[in-house]
């Protein structure tokens, strides 16, 4: 056996090769060591279906290349693993070496049947895990009841068993999809370095521009950069101030509105306020998306500041105080409780404030705004409800008192807002239908 | 190279800090790292010899928010300052968008400063880029030994070394006390975003 | 600057799932020199950090090319990091954009070289157009 070991050695330095780089060459490299290996085994009828596996699997990778399934490249040091394992373990009687071999081939088998498939299939639906096959692999080899797979390959002719079925398979595949796989080309480079126009073409040179300004990113950068611990030393006095503004300002706020709505000669319709009106929530975003980098004092109370700021800029405009009462009260409550639903809260101060965008710069219709609004209310009312759960389940907390009362104001809140926009939507109605009975 | 994904609705941008061995670049970052940790949330890469110097380059991505929609990631990278390194800046200096030149205001390193800037000037032009139209901030360091009575170099002078032509903004400040740092920073993105606004309009 | 359009985008991520996350690659990551992230695609189970892992891709990359170039070579044909679990492989797309895939030893070197070259060549198109 000791040339047989070379030669041995040699198949497997050819299969180690594939693993590295799949060219012509070394694909013609695996089929030189598999002939000599073929003359010297001749009527070892497990052995050769082996070498028969490995060669036909050889010429398929060659001839399939990058469109080779994936389970034949995988499959291959495999059968040679399993021809390694019979050939050098001495001490392993026949039926077993017939089993493993049924086992390899089994493999392979399942392979074919996976290439006969239409390819867009073949994804899908892989072979079993090789453990799926066990069971049979290990059954009495000596029976010959099994498969007939195996029956044929250990009884005919290896040639034609394995290379006639499986070449038709794989040659109508493989033409399919590259018509010049005859002519494969031969080991390709890597790509060569030469110009290649797109790239440069998207480059846009970059220009250094003194006298330009670009206030979005300016303040963006403050936001971000901001020294939170110095920023809060010396804006806590007016930080607090607009906390405390805005906890007592509830009611006071939509009282303001009542009052200064009867002023008013005629009721606006909110719908062409908004028009009237550029409401800037850019900085409330931004403090809104600072929420998910973390939570602090500072960015609340910033938060709370930019709330207040946002209702004394706009005392009558009550779709942008119900929005900034249920932010401001996500906000005290991250406050307070910090530790209590905070990617709930999170989650929803995001939500809450893609509506208000959206209900400022894009709805029209007053219906759309109305259930803007009870949507918000309903979400509201879902936290508040897992926010004082959770606080009971820690129960360390007098928290429901605060809670509470938070829920009242926002009582009031949606109450008045309903009330207006049913209101509103009643006297559209009513104008309509003078108009259209006139 | 600035790049724009609008598929995920993000702009990376690459600003390098470039300047003479041991003249604070890494400390910026450390300075910036830690400040803003919470906020940074990701690693610094750091790729050091034996001798804590940088071999390589550090790294320190910081996302700090959206502009038109679109996510702003900010790649800061330095180079390793120590004169034998010069083929590795070259390569940090790859598709850089912005750059802050950190001088040393120690009078005996006014030299290093001349020769860093010079040497960054060429490394520039062999990826085809003008220093004059790049996006430039200086920062001259180490303020802080002021007060220990070692000898630096006056600000004039430095301009005078350094700034004469580039003419672009400088900070005087200290990367160990983070004097100052911050504001270096937020100069060179300015900068760098208003170099490629049209692009995010 | 430059920016690629979201149709383009698309194509290449499609393509990184059809012919690369197939075979069982666990990650494909396109970068370019700069180390910007232009497209990632991953199994679902890669949880590092992808802009760290691209600064170092590039400058990793920048540093082999240039010690290719010192040596007297064009550039160097193989760039390869097998690991335990883990293995890496760079090529490069053009001048400004390099292919990187991540896979474990379920996946035979030589086929994935296969398959990135054919990647290769239908990310070239694409980004020419």
């Amino acid at each position: 056996m000791s040339t047989g070991a070379e030669k041995i050695k040699e198949l497997k330095a050819a299969i180690l090769a594939i693993d590295w780089e799949i060219t012509d060459e070394v694909m013609d490299n695996l089929t030189r060591t598999i002939e000599p290996l073929k003359e010297q085994w001749a009527g070892k009828k497990p052995l050769l279906v082996c070498l028969q596996v490995i060669g036909t699997l050889g010429q398929y990778i060659k001839k399939a290349r990058e469109k080779a399934h994936p389970d034949a490249i995988k499959l291959l040091p495999d059968v040679f693993a399993t021809l390694e394992t019979v050939i050098t373990d001495g001490g392993m009687d026949d039926g077993r070496k017939i089993a493993l071999v049924r086992g390899a081939v089994d493999k392979y088998n399942r392979l074919k049947t996976q290439l006969a498939k239409p390819r867009r299939e073949q994804g899908r639906e892989r072979p079993p895990a090789p453990g799926a096959a066990k069971p049979e692999a290990g059954a009495p080899p000596a029976s010959g009841g099994g498969g007939s797979a195996i029956r044929d390959l250990l009884e005919q002719k290896e040639d034609q068993a394995v290379d006639g079925a499986f070449n038709a398979i794989f040659q109508g595949m493989v033409g399919d999809d590259r018509p010049a796989a005859q002519a494969a080309p031969a080991p390709r480079a890597m790509p060569s370095v030469g110009g290649v126009a797109g790239p440069d073409a998207k480059e846009v040179v970059l220009s250094r521009i003194d006298d330009e300004e670009f206030p979005e990113a300016d303040s963006l950068l403050d936001d971000f950069f901001a020294d939170d611990g110095l920023a809060f030393s010396i804006t806590e006095e007016k930080a607090e101030e607009a906390r405390a503004a805005v906890e007592e300002t509830v009611e006071v706020d939509l009282g303001q509105i009542e009052v200064k709505k009867e002023k008013k000669a005629e009721p606006e319709r909110p719908v062409e306020r908004l028009e009237e009106e550029e409401i800037n929530v850019d900085k409330l975003a931004r403090i809104i998306q600072n929420t998910k980098y973390g939570i602090s004092t500072p960015l609340l109370s910033k938060l709370a500041g930019e709330i207040a700021s946002l209702r004394r800029q706009y005392p009558d405009h009550y779709s942008v105080a119900l929005f900034m009462e249920v932010i401001g009260a996500v906000g005290r409550h991250l406050d307070h409780h910090g530790d209590v639903a905070a990617d709930l809260s999170c989650a929803l101060l995001q939500t809450v404030y893609d509506r208000l965008a959206h209900s400022l710069f894009t709805m029209q219709p007053q219906k759309n705004l109305l259930a803007s609004h009870l949507e918000t209310v309903h979400d509201y009312i879902k936290w508040h409800e897992q926010v004082v759960a959770e606080l009971a389940r820690r129960a360390a907390r007098p928290a429901a008192v605060a809670e509470g009362e938070l829920s009242a104001a926002m009582t009031t809140a949606v109450m008045d807002i309903v009330r207006r926009e049913v209101e509103a939507l009643r006297k559209e109605l009513l104008e309509k239908m003078i108009e259209t009975g006139k | 190279m600035g790049f724009i994904n609008v598929k995920k609705k993000e702009v990376q941008i690459k600003i390098v800090y470039y300047g003479p061995g041991r003249g604070g670049k890494t400390t910026n970052l450390d300075y910036i790292n830690k400040k803003y940790k919470q906020r940074i949330k990701t690693e610094m890469v750091s790729i050091k010899t034996h001798g804590d110097r940088t071999l390589f380059f550090d790294f320190l991505p910081v996302d700090i928010g959206k502009i038109h929609g679109f996510d702003i990631k900010i790649q800061l990278y330095t180079v390793p300052g120590q004169v034998k390194y010069n083929a590795t800046r070259k390569l940090v200096l790859k598709g850089v968008d912005g750059i802050v030149f950190v001088a040393d205001l120690q009078k005996e390193r006014r030299d290093s400063n001349l020769k860093s800037l010079e040497q960054m000037k060429e490394n520039l032009l062999s990826h085809n880029k003008d220093v004059f139209k790049i996006p430039l901030v200086l920062q001259y360091n180490k303020i802080d030994l002021k007060n220990q009575g070692i000898p630096l170099l006056t600000v004039e002078e430095m301009e005078q070394d350094l700034n004469q032509q580039l003419r672009v903004p400088y900070f005087v400040g200290s990367a160990l006390t983070g004097d100052n740092v911050v504001e270096t920073l937020k100069k060179i993105i300015s900068m760098t975003l208003i170099s490629f606004r049209k692009e995010l309009q | 600057m430059y920016n690629v359009s979201q149709e383009q985008l698309e194509t290449i991520d499609v393509i990184l799932k059809d012919d690369l996350l197939s075979i069982g690659v666990h990650c494909a990551i396109i970068i370019d020199v700069a180390g910007n992230t232009i497209a990632q695609l991953d199994n679902g189970r890669c949880s590092f950090d992808v802009a760290s892992f691209a600064a170092l891709a590039a400058g990793n990359f920048a540093a082999v090319d240039a010690m290719a170039k010192l040596v007297g070579e064009q550039q160097f044909s193989l760039h390869f990091h097998r690991g335990e679990n883990e293995s890496i492989h760079f090529s490069k797309v053009n001048e400004d954009i390099l292919l990187i895939c991540i896979f474990g030893q379920d996946v035979s070197l030589g086929f994935l070289r296969l398959k990135t070259s054919e990647v290769i060549d239908k990310i070239k198109l694409i980004w020419s157009r």
